[in-house]
């Protein structure tokens, strides 16, 4: 029998549904809402707070979130301050969190750093918190939704999940990766405690187009039993599929040793399908290693914002870890990303919290 | 079928079996035999040091109880004796037994994370002190536990003062008791150190707070053996890996602590070397902080055995120990590999020692064409020629080891011819008889060096082939060498099935195209931090190298592969260029440069900033050490100004 599902059903809305959605139920003016929104290079960080301004009557209070990452690319930094000057003007009042990701010596403490800033927020005044993770990078956006939904359990206000998102884009932005793989912060680590019985760990990484340095080194931090790669399928680029198992061919056979019959296919655009099958997976394994001292999934969304959307409902569900390695900085094809078209509207919302979960 | 090359190291952590099928003892002889002979591997901090892949890890895996144990039951391994030869000469095995209770904890990022807290330092260390001290009891336990099979009613502890104070706060003497207060102790610090929001200094429990010191208390551990009253005493050991995740604040604070007199348990302390900070990194002065950071650290020379992997000293005598030990892993791996065990492929050095091809009689015609003209343009008389000729045949006769293709002795003529020409006053063609060069023109390793080099960039001949060239490229790293061999032992493979035959070997232009093909694929997956920067300068550092090894006089032999710095402006780098001093840093901490210190040349003392294996193979240059060109920091901070604002 299968433990229950947090968010089954769940409301969520596709990109061609989603613009509805906002005029529908922010329009009204009965909301008083919180936007967190990243505000960074990423061209996708005005989407979704223009697309609060068109439709709502009273637009919202912001909190906007700037990653600082040491010797930033001059180019990002003005690509960054001309999103924030875009981005001010949808909300009646912003404040700016300057949020460092990286120590000095390095390390990343942007989760923490995040949420020690937000927690002197007032949140109390607020009926819906909208979190935009676009532009925001998951060491960041997971910490923020797993704390906005913990307050969001004692005051019943309403959380919305939205990211706009573009593979072809997430492609053509390189990040320069920390050295080590690390958890990301406020979810649960492979090994917490030594006293506790070991478990069959099974790692679920997200293969994404230049993603495998940063997949080693969460696998040698992970040191997972199994690996059940997930592969973008049916996914924007017809192709992607293949020449993403031509490039991982190596880990594939050798470092993974992954069966054929191991390989999880995801809908690019599809979170909830990611998620139910994440659970459907943690399920089956909960049964068959029961008397083996349990089992782990482990999660490592790369690439694509839609399965990381799922990869973090899942997370949350069940309580899994995420890993993943940290960008100390991004190298943008400014050329090819000229040319992603990002005029159609790609904006996903997933309603997490509130009053249409009784 | 999967390679063993291109598994990741850590794969091998998991499965002590497969762990010792592979596992070479060559660093424990070359790095830890002598300290031990000096008797400062158990009694006091040690901190062990290297790069990433130069074997840290693998050393705590193998002193591990449990791996220990693994060797012990498995006799009858192929290098089972070795093994526990190295580690007896170690000390951590006597007369076949095992006497050390070693555990590895690595310092993840959750260690990192105590420095986050919102609370003083003393509590944030506190924390973190007390966490690693019952991780560590909890894995001496269990290791006893899961190894033997022993129950943990069968373990005590046998304490260094036996006040009971003392003895109280660990939770008694008993196995279990000691066992229950650890878990105890983790449950609780584990909660405040993972918990999204910290909880508030006031709210942190009494137990949380309170001392708790086993390795001040833990002197020995007893295990009683099968139900009689015979009991075997083992000395703790505690191995915190990866050190350098901490906080620099925090890791002197942990050393300071860990060096204390009072602490009774063994304790290791392994980190990477990019964990100093640039100046430390860059001028080796963990022995010598400046005054300020000397007063957080212990005293390092008196409290502290420091072991460095892979370091400055004797590095000849390193390539070599690399070289041997790089052939045992290897032929370890190839063995494992079915297609291989079945032709009898028990060596990788049989399948990649091969003669290289000389080149195609096309391009050779156009090479001796070449020489003649050279000779015409330089008015080098026949016999002088004849002369130059006899030179290179007599040093061939000497140095039977190298290749003496025509091609390669054609090139060596060209390049004496030019050094003749540079070294003689201008003169006619039939003035042969009074020609004297300033200084004898002759022909040495150094100039077939440099004639092979510029075969391999003018006509494309093969370069880089053999297990030398292998292991030299891996710049004694054992997993950069993995992850080149692996490329020709895949290729191999695929050649013994395909040819349903076994036994090929693979020719030298071909080793040479996939080792380059395969080193640039390698640096372009580098993700490192300051990337940017550190490929700049090996760009830069490599195009200047290549330029001067193609002098047609070769007048560096095989030509240089670094930047020599004056020692005394390098040690200004950090202060003077401290983004340079960060590359160099990162570039130095993970293999794509070298930093050789104190290099007395032309009586100069130089730092040589030179470029590792993996780069020297993209851009094709001579592995031989110590040909550097005379430059200024100024210029190294030249080739990174256009990759930063």
């Amino acid at each position: 029998m299968s433990a229950s599902i947090r968010w089954q059903p769940c409301i969520s809305h596709r990109p061609d549904e989603v613009e509805e959605f906002v005029v529908s139920y922010f329009g009204g003016g009965d909301s008083k809402i919180l936007l967190i929104a990243g505000a960074g290079f990423d061209p996708r960080a005005t989407s979704v707070a223009q697309l609060l301004r068109r439709n709502c009557k009273l637009f919202p209070d912001a909190v906007f979130i700037k990653e600082e990452r040491p010797n930033p690319d001059k180019v990002l930094v003005e690509r960054a301050s001309a999103n924030l000057d875009l981005l001010k003007p949808c909300a009646t009042s912003s404040m700016v969190l300057e949020v460092s990701v990286f120590a000095s010596d390095g390390a990343v403490v942007g989760g923490r750093s995040v949420l020690r800033q937000l927690d002197a927020v007032d949140f109390s005044p607020y009926s819906d918190v909208v979190i935009d993770s676009s532009a925001l990078s998951i060491g960041i956006s997971f910490p923020i939704v797993k704390y906005v939904l913990n307050r969001a359990q004692l005051s019943g206000q309403n959380v919305h999940l939205f990211a706009s998102d573009w593979p072809t884009l997430d492609h053509v932005i390189q990040p320069q990766l920390a050295d080590r793989a690390s958890n990301v912060h406020g979810f649960r680590k492979v090994t917490e405690l030594y006293s506790a019985a070991s478990v069959a760990k099974l790692w679920l990484p997200q293969l994404a187009p230049s993603g495998r340095p940063a997949l080693q080194r969460i696998f040698d931090e992970v040191q997972p039993s199994d690996t059940c790669p997930i592969l973008p399928f049916p996914s924007a680029s017809p192709k992607l599929s293949d020449r993403l198992l031509a490039e991982y061919l190596t880990e594939l056979e050798s470092t993974w040793s992954v069966d054929t019959g191991s390989i999880i296919f995801a809908d690019e655009n599809d979170p909830l399908g990611l998620y139910r099958t994440i659970l459907r997976i943690d399920d089956e394994r909960t049964l068959a290693f029961e008397a083996l001292g349990g089992s782990l999934l482990i999660l490592s969304p790369l690439g694509s914002k839609m399965l990381a959307i799922g990869a973090l409902m899942a997370a949350l569900d069940r309580d899994l870890p995420v890993y993943y390695v940290e960008a100390r900085g991004y190298e943008v094809d400014w050329k090819t990303a000229g040319k992603v078209d990002l005029s159609a509207s790609s904006i996903r919302h997933v309603w997490l919290a509130g009053s249409v979960y009784p | 079928m999967s390679n063993p090359f291109e598994k990741r190291a850590t794969e091998y952590l998991r499965d002590d079996e497969a762990f010792l099928s592979v596992v070479t003892p060559a660093p424990l002889f070359t790095f830890f035999e002598p300290k031990a002979k000096d008797g400062v591997l158990f009694d006091r901090l040690v901190v062990v040091i290297g790069t990433p892949g130069s074997g840290k890890t693998t050393i705590a895996t193998l002193l591990q109880y449990k791996t220990m144990d693994a060797l012990r039951r498995t006799t009858g391994m192929e290098n089972h004796k070795e093994l526990v030869q190295a580690l007896s000469r170690c000390g951590a095995m006597r007369d076949g037994e095992i006497v050390l209770c070693g555990c590895r904890l690595a310092l993840e990022s959750e260690y990192r994370d105590f420095w986050e807290l919102p609370y003083p330092e003393s509590v944030k260390t506190g924390l973190m002190h007390s966490l690693l001290q019952a991780r560590a009891v909890i894995s001496w336990i269990q290791s006893f536990r899961e190894a033997n099979s022993h129950s943990v009613e069968e373990i005590e502890i046998v304490p260094k003062d036996p006040s009971p104070g003392r003895i109280e706060q660990i939770g008694g003497i008993s196995g279990p008791g000691v066992y229950a207060r650890a878990c105890e102790m983790e449950r609780e610090i584990y909660r405040i150190g993972s918990a999204l929001v910290p909880p508030k200094l006031e709210a942190l429990s009494k137990l949380a707070l309170e001392g708790y010191s086993p390795f001040e208390v833990i002197d020995k551990l007893s295990v009683r053996q099968g139900g009689s009253d015979s009991a075997r005493e083992y000395q703790p050991l505690v191995i915190l890996d990866d050190a350098h995740s901490l906080h620099p604040q925090q890791l002197a604070e942990l050393l300071r602590w860990l060096a204390r007199r009072e602490q009774q348990a063994s304790r290791w302390v392994l980190m990477r070397l990019d964990s100093q900070t640039p100046q430390a990194a860059l001028l080796d002065s963990f022995e010598d902080e400046q005054p300020e950071e000397a007063e957080r650290g212990p005293k390092v020379a008196r409290e502290v055995t420091t072991i460095w992997l892979q370091r400055k000293d004797d590095r000849r005598t390193q390539r070599t120990q690399f070289r041997s030990m790089a052939r045992q892993m290897a032929d370890r791996y190839l063995r494992l590999m079915e297609t291989f065990n079945r032709g009898g492929i028990t060596g990788l050095a049989s399948i990649l020692d091969v003669p290289a091809e000389s080149l195609p009689s096309g391009k050779e015609r156009e090479l001796a064409k070449r020489v003649l003209k050279t000779q015409e343009e330089l008015r080098i008389p026949g016999v002088i020629r004849r002369d130059l000729e006899k030179e290179i045949a007599t040093y061939f006769e000497g140095a039977s080891s190298e290749g003496s293709a025509a091609d390669v002795q054609l090139a060596m003529l060209q390049i004496l011819m030019h050094r003749f020409a540079k070294r003689t006053p201008q003169v006619g063609l039939f003035e042969a008889a009074d020609l004297e060069p300033s200084r004898p023109v002759i022909a040495n390793a150094g100039i077939a060096d440099g004639a092979r080099i510029q075969l391999m960039h003018e006509y494309g001949r093969p370069y880089y082939f053999g297990m030398d060239a292998l292991c030299d490229g891996a710049s004694e790293n054992a997993e950069i060498f993995l992850q080149l061999a692996g490329r020709l032992v895949s290729l191999c493979e695929t050649r013994i099935i395909r040819a349903n035959r076994s036994g090929p070997s693979l020719p030298a232009s071909l080793q040479h195209k996939e080792l380059r093909q395969k080193a640039k694929e390698m640096m372009d997956e580098w993700r490192f931090p300051e990337r940017r920067l550190v490929n700049a300068l090996v760009d830069g550092i490599a195009a200047e190298c290549i330029a001067k090894a193609l002098e047609p006089t070769a007048s560096l032999g095989g030509g240089p592969n670094a930047f020599g710095i004056p020692q005394e402006t390098f040690e200004q780098i950090p202060k003077s260029h401290p983004r340079l001093a960060e590359a160099l840093k990162y570039g130095f901490g993970y293999n794509a440069l070298h930093i050789k210190q104190d290099h007395g040349t032309k009586h100069v003392t130089w730092c040589l900033v030179e470029l590792g294996g993996v780069a020297i193979l993209k851009h094709g240059l001579s592995f031989r050490r110590g040909n550097f060109l005379e430059r200024t920091p100024e210029d190294l901070a030249r080739l990174i100004k256009g990759e930063f604002p």
